[in-house]
């Protein structure tokens, strides 16, 4: 070998330092290679040598294939096994981590790199947001202001839509019917009292839901919503539960059986059947018309916070409950470890807040036509049917229907939570169909004359012409209270609206029912509705993932535990400020 | 003219198709590897009295057994003996690609290095020394932009010396 | 390094995010990935984003656009490490 060949051979030879007992029989292993010509001549020796020893398949098919092969791996697996037993892991691994090492030492003596500027911005932000105690309150605090500004923004449009749908719709329907010589048959009463009532009883809070899930979708594209996940997480992890638990739970908010089958992500057993009984108690979108109304009717001027205690009471009862859990039926051992990846914070991109509210509030409208109209006409009918000869069919007070009289029954257990009486019963019984039934249920119920039968349709144009008037005025009402709500006006008591008919019969009835404590047992039924069992699609997926033992127990364990969440409301608030 | 055989080895976003383009411009003809269904790309060009033939293997983070890929690309390096591998890496993610790099120079095959996308690593000031790098990996080290052809003319400077060191 | 990484990731007692990671480690995000694909590969840790399923669709950073997801949020990018017992059920 010249000077120069050498010069070069040992330019070209880059070399990892392995540590001593690696480089140890590294080297016996490369002279053993150079005494196999066939494979000495194949590949590089010190590299083959490393492959041995990270006991690399492809490398060992390879040899074996040729002469003196079988013989070398021979050799490596003897000093393999020496190593393994001082090391007590896998080469390739000890190997892979000199090899970061080295370049992570490369890297900081030869490249400066400044945090770039978005990435900066984020950290920092994320400093704030993530932060081991004030992360938690701040996420709380953001999603107080998300259900504020919802009701809030909401609330003129609510106006408009029932507006819209007793005064120019119900207008309209009413004339079609009379035209036809229907005025005060059963059909007019069938459209009028059960269809109108109930249908459009639900589709008043469309609004609530575009501006809630228009919120929501912002939080999320903005990427805050990882950093809540994020932090919520921690939390979870404090009382045992699986770092993949919040997946289900956030996807609760919007609908509890999507969030049955994301529990799918949870290998464990004892973790996915966990999981799975907490996840109800994430409130759905389907539960808010329920606070919002009884919000409206009971705390006019807090409704904003009211709607959201009702999610941070969700929250903390799956908390409480996924300790005792955790404590007596699933204890468990190790947990493990989650890495999160956050991504940087962006800009919200109006078309996925678009598609994200067209696919929800498209879900709630596709649900307003089929579930709702159609429990909306049996309902109908069972409050139509007479029952002991009182008055005749379509022609009987609601007391006395078929309805009233089956729901009579249940009524007295729910006597000590303070509405117990058949309108209360009856509506949580059809809200097991789908939780806006119970607000259908109740318009129905309470509201005998929505529309004026008599009333004559003032033309077809001009009713359309007050339909974008009024929208103009919710617009202009709305666009008035946003400077409020962004100011220090946010934490000032809201202006209390009109209470419309319905929202007076449901106050004058829970009033009657409790003693005189309506606001108690109002708050009561909303912690009830909040509590117990989910709608029947819910409990299907729900025995489809825990199987039928688990469903049961879940169904009597949340029946049960909103009886006595709605008792302690109901009695402690009658007992303390009463 | 003396042949020379080039490979050309990267992580999967490296910029590791814009260079081969900008070096070999049109003349590339694509096959398959044999018995994959994985691309092979070639092309061919003359420079200094060579007659240079370099082939793209594909893009890989690693020269371990995991992936098809990988056996692919480390099968032509210890197989084909290519004269020079050129080692695209991402300026802005060195750390990351040196991973690959590393394994590369591990196979005792000349290597140059082309530190591609570098406008980027700059843009974010990124401050490399590539003298530094260089020298600790005891090879040729090329600021490249290979979609604004940045740089290659180096590259193949630095293979042609790099060949005329080694092999005459 | 590799070592570092878990025993890093055990320590934050639950779960850590990439970038506190990045900084502890005083690793680039992007090599810190390389690194965790490392230990995916070696059964290690688990990539949850292979292991999603169809009706979950938490899959990809996009799924907020697909049209049957009724996610209100969708699940930022994570791995989980792999307990004793689960690496022996997986026979990695």
């Amino acid at each position: 070998m010249s000077i120069i060949e050498t010069a070069l051979q040992k330019k070209l030879s880059f070399k990892i330092d392995y540590g001593e007992e690696l480089e140890e029989q590294i080297n016996q292993l490369v002279d053993e290679i150079a005494q196999r010509p066939v494979i000495a001549e194949q590949f590089p020796h010190r590299w083959l040598a490393i492959k041995l020893l990270e006991e690399d398949r492809d490398i060992q098919i390879k040899l074996l294939a040729l002469k003196d092969g079988a013989s070398l791996i021979k050799v490596a697996q003897k000093s393999i096994e020496l190593l393994k037993s001082v090391q007590g892991d896998d080469l390739d691994i000890q190997i892979a981590d000199r090899r970061y090492r080295w370049i992570n030492q490369l890297v900081n003596s030869t490249v400066q790199r400044p945090l770039d500027d978005k990435r900066a911005f984020t950290d920092r932000f994320d400093q704030i947001v993530t932060h081991r105690y004030l992360g938690i309150p701040i996420f709380f605090i953001v999603m107080w202001i998300v259900f504020k500004l919802t009701a809030d923004v909401s609330a003129p449009y609510i106006d408009w839509i029932d507006g819209v749908i007793t005064g120019p719709i119900g207008n309209m329907i009413v004339a079609i019917l009379n035209t036809l010589g229907l005025r005060d048959s059963w059909v007019s009463s069938l459209f009028v009292d059960g269809i109108v009532a109930g249908v459009g009883g639900v589709l008043v809070f469309v609004p609530v839901l575009t501006f809630l899930y228009l919120a929501l979708a912002v939080l999320e594209d903005t990427g805050y919503m990882a950093r809540g996940a994020y932090v919520m997480d921690r939390v979870m992890g404090k009382i045992g539960l699986h770092g993949k638990s919040f997946l289900p739970m956030l996807v609760g908010f919007g609908c509890t059986v999507p969030a049955f089958y994301s529990t799918r992500t949870l290998e464990n057993e004892k973790d996915r059947i966990l999981t799975g009984l907490l996840v109800p108690f994430m409130s759905c979108g389907a539960r808010l018309p329920v606070y919002i109304l009884f919000s409206a009717i009971f705390f006019p001027r807090y409704a904003g916070t009211a709607v959201f205690s009702m999610y941070l009471l969700g929250i903390l009862t799956a908390i409480g409950l996924g300790i005792i859990l955790r404590k007596t039926v699933f204890k468990n051992k190790e947990q493990s470890a989650l890495i999160i990846e956050l991504p940087p914070y962006r800009a919200p991109n109006v078309k996925t807040v678009w598609l994200y509210i067209k696919e929800r509030v498209g879900t709630f409208l596709k649900n307003a036509w089929t579930i709702i109209m159609a429990t909306s006409i049996v309902l109908w009918l069972l409050l139509a049917i007479p029952v002991n000869g009182q008055g005749s069919f379509a022609e009987t007070d609601v007391d006395h229907s078929v309805f009233a009289t089956v729901n009579r029954v249940v009524a007295p257990i729910l006597k000590p939570l303070g509405f117990g009486n058949w309108q209360a019963s009856g509506s949580l019984i059809t809200g097991f169909l789908a939780k806006e039934v119970v607000v259908s249920t109740m318009a129905q119920i309470y509201t005998t004359d929505v529309l004026e039968t008599n009333a004559e349709s003032n033309g077809f144009l001009q009713e359309i012409g007050e339909i974008i008037f009024t929208f103009w005025g919710a617009t202009v009402d709305t666009l008035k209270s946003l400077p409020l709500i962004v100011g220090v006006d946010l934490f000032e008591e809201e202006v209390e609206t009109e209470p419309t008919n319905l929202m007076n019969a449901i106050y004058a009835s829970f009033d009657a029912s409790s003693g005189g404590h309506g606001v108690f047992a109002g708050l009561a039924f909303m912690v009830f509705v909040l509590i117990y069992t989910p709608c029947v699609v819910a409990v299907a997926a729900e025995r489809q993932e825990l199987g039928t033992k688990w469903m049961w127990v879940s169904m009597v364990g949340q029946l049960v535990l909103a009886w006595i969440m709605a008792l302690a409301v109901f009695q402690g608030g009658k007992l303390l400020f009463g | 003219m003396n042949p020379l055989l080039i490979a050309l080895a990267g992580n999967p976003n490296s910029g590791k198709t814009s260079l081969f383009n900008a070096i070999t411009g049109s003349k590339q003809h694509v096959g398959n590897w044999p018995g994959k269904t994985i691309a092979k790309k070639e092309g061919e060009f003359q420079h200094r009295g060579y007659d240079i033939k370099i082939v793209d293997l594909p893009g890989i983070y690693s020269m371990s057994a995991f992936s098809p890929e990988e056996v692919i690309a480390r099968d032509f390096i210890v197989q084909e003996k290519p004269d020079i591998v050129i080692t695209v890496l991402d300026a802005a993610n060195l750390e990351r690609n040196l991973y690959l790099a590393v394994q590369v120079l591990e196979m005792n095959v000349p290597v140059v290095i082309a530190l591609n996308m570098s406008d980027i690593a700059e843009a974010k000031n990124i401050q490399i020394e590539r003298e530094g790098l260089s020298q600790a990996l005891s090879v040729p080290v090329i600021r490249t932009v290979a979609r604004k052809e940045e740089g290659t003319r180096d590259l193949i400077d630095a293979i042609v010396d790099t060949a005329n060191q080694t092999l005459l | 390094m590799l070592y570092q990484v878990l025993h890093e990731i055990e320590k934050a007692d639950g779960s850590i995010t990439l970038n506190d990671l990045s900084i502890k480690l005083g690793v680039d995000r992007n090599a810190l990935e390389g690194m965790l694909q490392f230990w995916v590969q070696k059964g290690r840790i688990q990539d949850d984003s292979t292991t999603c399923d169809d009706v979950v669709c938490s899959c990809g950073p996009s799924f907020i656009s697909s049209v049957d997801c009724t996610f209100i949020a969708k699940m930022p990018k994570t791995y989980s490490v792999r307990t004793q017992n689960e690496q022996k059920e997986k026979g990695n």
